[in-house]
């Protein structure tokens, strides 16, 4: 048998990510009923008051979607790790680094992207009209990325650990915060008025910064892991 | 130290407590270190006749 | 000219290094002890009172150092794990998570002594601006870096991994500093704005840079004594730090 392609390798990876997933669609729907559900426990515990919840409506859907990729974190690698099959797939003549950008890509196709519809719809429920869920919505499309990218060295670092979970999240929370910032902050700009540019340009840099770089860290830090 | 008082001697005080203490623990720490390392000593001296 | 050289390879071994560190332990603790004294002595009593913050200024020669060697820590701490990372050095790996925990309480010093500083001058408790900003990320990182290490049993496994973490940090820190004092410019309207910083008389100028020194003196001899502890520690069954 003809051996395959990087190319090929990796897209046969992102498909077989996708399908098991899938599989289990309970697990993707879960971080997507975890978005809806947190956002809507922020009106519950500050008031409805609309120009209130116009104001953090950015905050808190980004917020809220920073949690549930983090979430969906534990699912990158630590079932392929249990039952031994990602020390298979780290065998195969694919990079390290693509492997960890194959399975990134896997889970933003199916725990992301059911977010990013989500969104605008949430952002209504803020009172944000016109420009503003579609900013929300395309401020998450390059956020989730690097929160997953960023997400994937942590969880990479902590295979087979006690405590994952939380431990993941200390790990990258902090990291997390350039997104944040300026994601949200693109939003707000949109409410606003002003000009969004330079926030989604800055938001662009750190996912070029993160797509070169995190897989590298993700790779090594796999390694580390399963030594 | 004026109105101030409660501050400025506060910060002091916490400074103290934070440094003193965490060299209180790390001697501690190098106490129990050195009665193990002791005691593991011993028992090879008498393991090995 | 023989044998005069020092072969630093050979502190690379533990047995060496915790003789080393146990030589130079007087040498930085003697002199911290001295100046703290004489620093604080000079801060609290001999300084003069601020014209605009009367003596409320004085938690700065507490305040500052402990800003200061939360960061410059931190920095050593990636440092050193990098180092240990690259060449398989243990000794390097046990420097850095001796800086840990003393770059943590001198991070978390700071964030309390500013707050003790900005009640008084501000009128406010916490402010959200983007140093005090940036001290608190700077807490967590330092807290997942502790975090990661005593959740991980297996040492060398804790050396790499708490490596990668730290260079990942240490990386980010001037993009977390940048979009920190990015978030802080665009919502200046609702924080309070801290007085720049005027140029010190030397009265005051002398305690803080004495104190900085103090500081030092004290972090290096504290993380040497840890870093003996790590040395006679390697071996045993890891149980949780005791710090």
């Amino acid at each position: 048998m003809r051996p395959l392609s990087h190319a090929a390798t990796f897209r046969w990876l992102v498909w077989r990510d996708v399908t098991l997933a899938w599989r289990r669609r309970s697990d993707v729907l879960g971080t997507l009923f975890f978005f809806v559900m947190v956002v809507s426990l922020f009106p519950l515990s500050i008031g409805p008051e609309t120009r209130l919840l116009r104001s953090i409506g950015p905050g808190v859907v980004w917020v809220a979607a920073l949690l549930a990729s983090m979430l969906s974190l534990g699912r990158l690698f630590a079932e392929d790790y249990t039952d031994g099959t990602l020390e298979q797939i780290l065998l195969t003549p694919l990079p390290a680094s693509l492997i960890v950008l194959g399975k990134v890509l896997a889970q933003w196709l199916v725990s992301a992207v059911p977010l990013l519809l989500m969104a605008p719809m949430l952002g209504l429920q803020f009172g944000l009209s016109l420009d503003a869920p579609l900013a929300l919505t395309a401020s998450l499309t390059l956020g989730t990325p690097i929160l997953l990218l960023i997400g994937s060295i942590g969880a990479a670092l902590t295979l087979g650990v006690r405590g994952a979970g939380i431990l993941t999240s200390l790990l990258v929370m902090p990291l997390y915060i350039p997104a944040l910032i300026f994601g949200a902050g693109a939003v707000q700009a949109v409410l606003a008025g002003a000009s969004p540019d330079a926030h989604f340009r800055l938001l662009s840099s750190i996912l070029i910064f993160a797509l070169v770089f995190a897989p590298w860290a993700a790779a090594a830090a796999l390694r580390i892991s399963l030594e | 130290m004026g109105d101030y008082a409660f501050y400025v001697w506060g910060s002091y005080v916490l400074t103290l407590i934070a440094l003193g203490g965490e060299v209180v623990v790390l001697l501690r720490r190098r106490r129990a270190d050195r009665s193990t390392t002791a005691e593991d000593a011993e028992v090879r001296k008498q393991v090995q006749p | 000219m023989t044998g005069r050289t020092i072969h630093w390879y050979k502190y690379a071994s533990p047995g060496n290094l915790y003789r080393l560190a146990g030589q130079l332990i007087p040498w930085f603790a003697a002199p911290a002890a001295l100046l703290f004294t004489i620093g604080l002595y000079l801060g609290l009593f001999v300084a003069p009172a601020d014209f605009q913050q009367g003596d409320a200024y004085r938690v700065l020669f507490v305040h500052v150092p402990a800003a200061w060697m939360g960061m410059l820590l931190y920095v050593l701490l990636a440092f050193y794990a990098a180092i240990g990372w690259a060449f398989n050095a243990r000794a390097s790996s046990m420097m850095a998570s001796s800086l840990s925990i003393t770059g943590a309480i001198f991070t978390f010093l700071a964030l309390v002594t500013g707050s003790l500083w900005g009640r008084p001058t501000w009128g406010a408790w916490w402010v959200w601006d983007a140093r005090t900003t940036s001290t608190l990320i700077l807490l967590f990182l330092y807290i997942g870096f502790i975090s990661l290490q005593s959740a991980i049993d297996d040492p060398r496994r804790a050396d790499r991994a708490g490596a990668v973490l730290a260079v990942v940090g240490v990386v980010n820190v001037p993009i977390i500093y940048f979009s920190v004092q990015w978030w802080s410019t665009l919502h200046q309207g609702a924080t309070i704005r801290i007085a720049g910083e005027t140029t010190m008389p030397g009265s005051m100028l002398a305690p803080l840079l004495i104190m900085i020194a103090a500081c030092w003196m004290y972090s290096i001899a504290v993380v040497l004594v840890r870093l003996r502890c790590l040395i006679l520690e390697t071996g045993r069954p890891r149980s949780a730090p005791t710090s």
